[in-house]
């Protein structure tokens, strides 16, 4: 998966925000990436996992160029991404968002909407952009594409759309797609088009897209590779059907356990009580930043940094105890 | 008799021009001690049937036809004054959004107290309930004397669960109360559903679109579509063995995380609109067994099996329509409709 | 859907929004039509638009010539006749000739200061929203400041610096009137500058003009049009409250003009035939446009589905 060279890479990236003297409470920094790693080559795809405070939201604008990084590095297509990044830049990262109605202007009709990078980047003829962002609803099974061209987002179902903002994303051919829980406000019964959408142009265009998302059942549809974040960390990484079939961290494993199945046999899958107390605490400086929750947590846990420990040749998680807690289990 | 009955109820939206159906001719039912799922996609009713089962439709929304009953009395004809003697007493809501439905600028403890006064009860009682209550649902009495937003997510849904308990109510029609949640947070609030229903001999009147927790929390579910019932049924049996396929497409789409690698389904199309009303069976422009006459004749209500029914003209070549459904072709990608 | 063969791509889109504008004028006119209120705004604007329009053809006399009877005498207060349907001032003149020369006045200044304001306040607006930090708070701090000033002293001081006449008249109302427009628009930039469709733009590579003026402005227009109709409004009344103060333009005939000529030469009890026309007219110019202001917000605001 690594053979070819990487067109992301993300470098001990921390993100730290300091927000005005909050009026309950001492005004700490917020860690909303606290040293992220990683890497994607063209034709995959890097899912990111996390609840809200994980920091996914944060990477995401850090990828796209919204926010600079506080530390570490950000290179897409070997380039180093900083905030305002120049205008060729732009066309190689592009992000498609969670809220398919309030990602398009209300005002714009669709063809507008998807010629608009042409014309911020001056590309083509009026006749040539026409054409070209038929030819991109068309990519975005919208078809004919020529009746959707005057038609506004208001007419439109969740599903089309959101296949209207990917048909804008993908007009430049960018070599990064973001996205940001793309099918979470969608039907669904339209969610699966949507994913395998997605994943043909990844492999159509040669990009690498990172998605982004909270629904762990989702990720083997789309994502070849899979990390967990937690508190601006990632805590888990692998490939995808191995994170979720045989998850290393303690944290992934609560996740999984905590998705509802219909399940004639079961009884309340109970959380433990650990787990549940103390999530919206500041993350200490050192330690894991699991451990107040974990109910694997040793001493050791708290007191430094875990370093990535390796489960298999691609599979790393961030926890100490990862092989004796496997051993125990088999 | 049933604590919860909708009998062949129509729920019109009166706008300027004309009047859409967002619900048409829905019958169902939900016994004491009972939990009933009503699982569907955008535009299918089922937020429009828990507002007017507490008589909370706006004004320019109205039962069109038939009856709500809730322990035998017509809910849809009463008397506002009659209605408010029933909503929180005897039928509870708990909202999709706890940040939208408690007032921001109000403790929690205030919340309570209005609540309590707006049907009735004493401010010291409220007091005693409310902490009594918030004990309940796993959360600190402390929290009384916090504002909305100091809260989390979960922390405000469970605060809005305790608020709609204040009077042991039989009956709680709950829409939607762990979407936008996280998973561990989710999984908080559904068993902590589990638990209310056995220990306070709750009935649940659940309104989701994920058929997951449906299928964790509801004895009976009831799928929609278009504001029409499409089967109805045990939920495990329906789940497992659909009769209708929007079921079987539907079933199909949902991921299972024990299985992340089976090919989920997407029914081409989507969900209609409201203005657009068919003369037939709504599902017809989606579904792949459909035949000429699903496009005409509107399917009635089939019996199959105990306690289970289902609207299809086919209903009785299930067996086969599920068999085929399996197959990864029949439900093809499609290209969405202009 | 269409064929494409036949019409050229960018002619069929500019067709198009020919085509959707048409539309909403007439839905705009059909809402307004369908309430007694919108159908009166509607009518009473019409009438003063088309008299403004035609008032040098309909008007029977000239508004400031003198009229004298057979005896030579200046025809001075006298009440409607056959001659003059609305009688004449104290000076002689002929009061219907007046109104209707007044009209134009009122349509002058409406829409000159109206389009100022808009123009001044929107663009305020969208600048603050949008920018937010140091540059919002200056810009703030100068609507502040509009706001704190009190427009009849500033009128009478700007008059009394630069000499009574119609364009310093439409420069004062302007220079304080767009305050109110700048915090509207800003508000709603404030929150437009969230969206998606925004954070989209940005990453697109759109400067911040372009989100600004091509992105985000198209959304505030209808806000910036509601209130350019009621700016018309406070504008006309503006003008009026400074004419009747005496501080307007001596060679403009207004309606506020009018009424302080009637004050002025002590005819303001007798000759009701001089002042509820201007007075009416005032009136009823301000409530057509307000109302015809809220049929316009009744097509912007969200229907149902």
């Amino acid at each position: 998966m690594k053979s070819q060279p990487s067109i992301v890479s993300f470098r001990d990236v921390r993100k730290h925000f300091v927000p005005h003297a909050a009026m309950f409470g001492k005004a700490s920094r917020v860690r909303a990436v606290d040293g992220v790693t990683f890497s994607i080559a063209p034709g995959q795809v890097l899912g990111i996992a996390g609840e809200s405070g994980s920091g996914k939201s944060t990477l995401a604008n850090l990828l796209v160029g919204l926010e600079r990084a506080t530390s570490g590095e950000i290179k897409v297509d070997g380039q180093i991404m900083s905030v305002r990044p120049d205008r060729g830049l732009r066309r190689t990262v592009q992000m498609v968002f969670q809220d398919p109605f309030a990602s398009l202007n209300p005002r714009f009709t669709v063809g507008r909407s998807v010629e608009e990078p042409l014309l911020i980047h001056g590309i083509g003829t009026s006749v040539e952009r026409h054409a070209q962002a038929i030819a991109a609803l068309e990519k975005a099974e919208l078809r004919p594409g020529l009746a959707f061209m005057s038609r506004y987002p208001h007419e439109l179902s969740g599903g089309q759309r959101q296949r209207v903002a990917i048909a804008r994303a993908v007009i430049l051919n960018p070599k990064l797609l973001v996205a940001d829980e793309p099918v979470s406000m969608l039907d669904v019964s339209v969610r699966a088009g949507i994913l395998r959408l997605l994943r043909r142009l990844v492999t159509e265009q040669h990009m690498a897209m990172v998605f982004i998302t909270h629904d762990l059942s989702i990720v083997a549809h789309i994502c070849d590779e899979l990390a967990v974040m937690y508190r601006g960390r990632i805590v888990e990484r692998g490939p995808v059907l191995d994170v979720l079939r045989a998850p290393a961290h303690p944290y992934t494993q609560a996740l999984i356990d905590a998705v509802p199945i219909p399940d004639p046999a079961g009884a309340a899958r109970e959380l433990p009580a650990k787990l549940l107390a103390g999530s919206g605490d500041a993350v200490a400086a050192r330690g894991c930043p699991f451990a107040p929750r974990c109910i694997h947590a040793i001493p050791q846990c708290e007191a430094d940094d875990p370093p990535d420990c390796s489960v298999a040749s691609t599979h790393l998680t961030a926890c100490i105890r990862a092989a004796e807690l496997r051993k125990a289990v088999q | 008799m049933s604590l919860f009955e909708l009998d062949d109820v129509s729920i019109a939206y009166h706008t300027r021009e004309s009047a859409v159906f967002a619900v048409n001719h829905v019958s169902l039912g939900l016994e004491s001690g009972t939990a009933l799922g009503l699982v569907g996609e955008s535009g299918c009713g089922k937020s429009t049937l828990a507002l007017a089962a507490l008589g909370l439709l706006p004004r320019f929304a109205n039962v069109w036809q038939g009856t709500i009953r809730f322990e035998g009395r017509a809910v849809s004809t009463m008397a506002d004054a009659d209605l408010r003697a029933l909503r929180w007493r005897r039928m509870a809501y708990v909202p999709q959004s706890a940040l939208a439905s408690l007032v921001p600028v109000h403790s929690i403890r205030r919340q309570f107290r209005d609540t309590a006064a707006a049907h009735g009860m004493r401010a010291i009682e409220a007091d005693r309930r409310a902490a009594e209550l918030l004990r309940r649902v796993e959360l600190d009495p402390i929290v009384l004397d916090r504002f909305p937003h100091e809260l989390s997510g979960g922390m405000r849904q469970r605060a809005i669960i305790a608020l709609a308990l204040l009077f042991k109510p039989p009956l709680l029609v709950a829409d939607e109360p762990t979407t936008g949640l996280d998973v561990i947070v989710q999984r908080q609030i559904v068993n902590l559903l589990i638990d209310l229903r056995r220990t306070e001999a709750l009935s649940l009147l659940f309104i989701s679109h994920d058929i997951g927790v449906v299928a964790e929390l509801c004895d009976r579910i009831a799928v929609l579509y278009a504001g029409e019932v499409m089967e109805e049924g045990p939920t495990l049996e329906v789940l497992a063995r659909p009769s209708h396929p929007y079921t079987m497409g539907l079933a199909r789409s949902f991921p299972d995380i024990r299985a992340p690698d089976r090919p989920l389904v997407s029914i081409p199309g989507h969900p209609p609109r409201l203005s657009e009303v068919s003369k037939g069976c709504p599902f017809a422009t989606r579904c792949p067994f459909v035949r000429d006459l699903c496009r005409t004749d509107k399917p009635r209500k089939t019996e199959v099996g105990r306690d289970r029914s289902v609207a299809c003209h086919f209903a009785d070549e299930a067996a086969r329509m599920r068999e085929t459904a399996t197959r990864p072709g029949i439900w093809e990608e499609g290209v969405a409709a202009a | 859907m269409s064929n494409a063969s036949s019409a050229l791509p960018h002619t069929s889109a500019f067709d198009g929004r020919i085509r959707a504008s048409t539309r909403r004028v007439v839905d705009f006119l059909k809402i307004a039509f369908e309430s007694w209120s919108g159908a009166f705004g509607i009518t009473v604007l019409g009438l003063i638009i088309v008299v403004a329009a035609l008032s040098p053809w309909i008007a029977p006399y000239d508004p400031i010539a003198n009229h004298f009877n057979a005896a030579g005498q200046l025809k001075r207060l006298e009440p409607p006749s056959a001659a003059h349907w609305l009688g004449t001032t104290y000076y002689g003149l002929d009061v219907l000739s007046q109104m209707i020369d007044g009209s134009r006045i009122v349509l002058i200044v409406g829409i000159t200061c109206a389009s100022f304001i808009a123009v001044i306040g929107t663009n305020v607006g969208l600048v603050a929203g949008y920018y937010g930090g140091r540059v919002d708070a200056t810009l703030m701090r100068i609507t502040g400041l509009a706001f704190g000033i009190p427009f009849i002293p500033f009128a009478v001081v700007l008059v009394a610096l630069l000499g009574p006449s119609l364009w310093n008249m439409i420069l004062t109302i302007s220079l304080l009137m767009w305050r109110t427009t700048a915090r509207v628009i800003r508000s709603q930039v404030l929150s437009l500058r969230e969206r998606a469709f925004v954070k989209a733009a940005k990453i697109a590579g759109a400067s911040d003009l372009r989100i600004i003026y091509i992105h985000i402005f198209p959304n505030v227009l209808p806000m910036t049009l509601l209130y350019v109709a009621f700016d018309i409004a406070w504008a006309v009344l503006a003008e009026a409250s400074i004419s009747f103060l005496g501080f307007g333009d001596p060679n403009q005939v207004s309606w506020g003009q009018m009424l302080y000529l009637a004050y002025v030469s002590g005819s303001i009890r007798q000759a009701w035939w001089w002042t509820i026309p201007p007075g009416l007219g005032l009136s009823l110019f301000v409530i057509s446009v307000f109302l015809v202001g809220r049929q316009y917000e009744k097509l912007a605001s969200p229907r149902l589905r």
